[in-house]
């Protein structure tokens, strides 16, 4: 259970609270989605969620004891923009195996090409380096990811390969997900439940949505 | 009033020493707009979307070869010509803020703009005053710098600029990218409206929903080849899209069930066939060898040996 008590943060020199006593509570093997519009907090939740933020008041509590800051983190959070997430001097085969090797199952369900590992981040595109930020973050022991727009400069093929690696790893190591997205169209395949996080309002409202049958797609064939 | 037929372009490389080598980025795009039409391209990343702007603009980089035609309103466009014509009768809505000037207020560059187009001075401070109307742009907007301007704000005036000539063709490369929805849909009516107006409007974009929101047809390229040019509607049903291609673009997107694909591979074209024949299901020996040509079909054109 990943949780999150009552949080507040105030950025330095900004006059009011862009998160003022928000609570969310995650299961394991559960997905949630955050959907709001651009500057009502999300990313500023998802960094204090993982822990890259300290809140001003509230805690967030990993399975009843804080989140450790040593280590392989538990929680793991992915960006928009992946480039800014990698070493700009380190290769790709180097950056994707900062926290320890990858999971060979991870690398193969995201297409990741031994041919990449020599090459700079500038030598990548978004959508490769996003595919590395991926492997990175989904070891056996990751209990929970956090999206962070994820794939929203990707394009729709790319975007539904990517989603699809992260949904089996998600049901074969039972890990929870967060998605945060401006994109109700893909929060609602990928989700079991979806908050509405509306400008300043620090209530959450659920929007019960239809749990699709018959599992996740397969890939496509004519 | 736009035809391209056929383009091509190459970027010259020096592989090992001093042996030359040229790369081909576009191997076959042909795009046609009209007046009062939006037009959309959609791409993956590295489709050569945007190089195919910055060819109608003759605005490649020095090492590029071009091939192939470009025409407008019947006139074959020689580099002379594109000279002569963007700004004025072309316009470009360029992709982010870096291509704004940064030592010169937003207001200046607008002006600028409507002032190179052809306008007298206060013909063109009254222009200006307009389009920051339209876009929704306060009057004190215009005294800031480009780095003083949020990313939303940055593309409207990017749009206010392109605008603010008398361009009856513009050419909108990723306009929504980075925008709320609100945002996004602000930024699309404004397209759809200068179409409206009797402009043609190119829109490059990776945002299949957002193309197909305003666009009367829309052109599907994959590494640098123009796989097929379809009808908006038509993307309402798999049915109607007849290349492996843009039917497994379908499948992909959320609402239409999410389908990835079998290959991850990324575009890339190599040899003398279709682009797409790695991960294509229907992949036969021609496919190989020969890259097909783009035919007629009943919604629009198609470039596949199968459909």
């Amino acid at each position: 259970m990943l949780d999150a008590w009552d949080l507040h943060y105030r950025y330095p020199r900004s006059e009011a609270e862009i998160i003022s006593g928000v609570s969310l509570h995650v299961r394991r093997g559960e997905t949630v989605g955050l959907f709001g519009p651009s500057g009502c907090g999300k990313s500023t939740f998802a960094q204090l969620l993982a822990g890259h933020l300290a809140p001003d008041s509230g805690k967030v509590t990993l399975g009843g004891s804080a989140l450790p800051c040593m280590g392989r983190l538990p929680v793991q959070l992915l960006f928009q923009h992946p480039e800014f997430t990698v070493n700009p001097r380190w290769r790709a085969g180097k950056i994707m195996n900062e926290g320890g090797a990858p999971l060979p199952d991870m690398v193969d369900a995201l297409g990741i090409l031994p041919s990449w590992y020599r090459r700079f981040p500038h030598e990548l595109s978004g959508g490769e380096i996003q595919r590395l930020a991926i492997a990175r973050a989904l070891y056996a022991d990751t209990r929970f990811l956090i999206a962070d727009e994820m794939s929203a400069m990707l394009d729709a093929i790319t975007q539904a390969s990517l989603w699809h690696a992260v949904k089996s790893h998600q049901a074969r190591y039972d890990m929870g997900l967060v998605v945060i997205s401006h994109d109700m169209d893909l929060l609602e395949p990928l989700c079991d439940r979806i908050i509405d996080f509306q400008w300043g309002t620090p209530v959450e409202r659920e929007i019960p949505i239809p749990v699709s049958q018959g599992g996740w797609p397969d890939s496509w064939d004519d | 009033m736009l035809e391209i037929h056929d383009l091509s372009v190459a970027f010259s490389m020096y592989g090992n020493g001093r042996e030359k080598k040229w790369a081909e980025v576009i191997s076959a795009m042909d795009i046609t707009v009209c007046r009062g039409e939006v037009v959309a391209i959609i791409g993956s990343s590295g489709a050569g979307k945007s190089l195919l702007a910055h060819a109608v603009l003759g605005i490649l980089p020095p090492n590029a070869r071009m091939g192939g035609t470009i025409t407008i309103d019947g006139e074959v466009l020689t580099e002379a010509r594109k000279r002569a014509l963007r700004g004025n009768t072309i316009a470009l809505v360029p992709q982010s803020v870096g291509y704004l000037d940064p030592l010169v207020r937003v207001k200046g560059q607008v002006v600028q703009a409507a002032r190179l187009s052809g306008m007298t001075r206060p013909a063109s401070h009254g222009r200006q005053a307009e389009v920051f109307a339209r876009y929704g742009l306060d009057a004190g907007v215009g005294g800031r710098y480009p780095h003083q301007i949020s990313g939303g704000m940055a593309k409207r005036v990017l749009t206010a600029t392109a605008t603010a000539g008398e361009a009856s063709l513009l050419i909108a490369d990723e306009p929504t990218s980075g925008l709320d929805p609100e945002a996004l849909s602000h930024a699309l009516g404004h397209l759809r409206e200068l179409a409206d107006s009797g402009k043609g409007v190119l829109l490059i974009t990776h945002d299949i929903t957002a193309a197909l929101s305003i666009s009367d047809r829309v052109s599907i390229c994959y590494a640098g080849v123009t796989l097929e040019t379809v009808s908006a509607h038509a993307f309402g049903r798999p049915g109607a899209l007849l290349h492996p291609y843009t039917r497994g673009l379908w499948h992909a997107l959320p609402q239409n069930g999410f389908h990835p694909f079998r290959g991850l591979h990324l575009p890339s074209r190599r040899g003398a066939g279709c682009p797409f024949v790695r991960e294509c299901p229907q992949a036969t020996d021609p496919c190989v060898t020969t890259l097909p040509p783009l035919t007629k079909s009943g919604n629009g054109d198609v470039r596949c040996h199968h459909a």
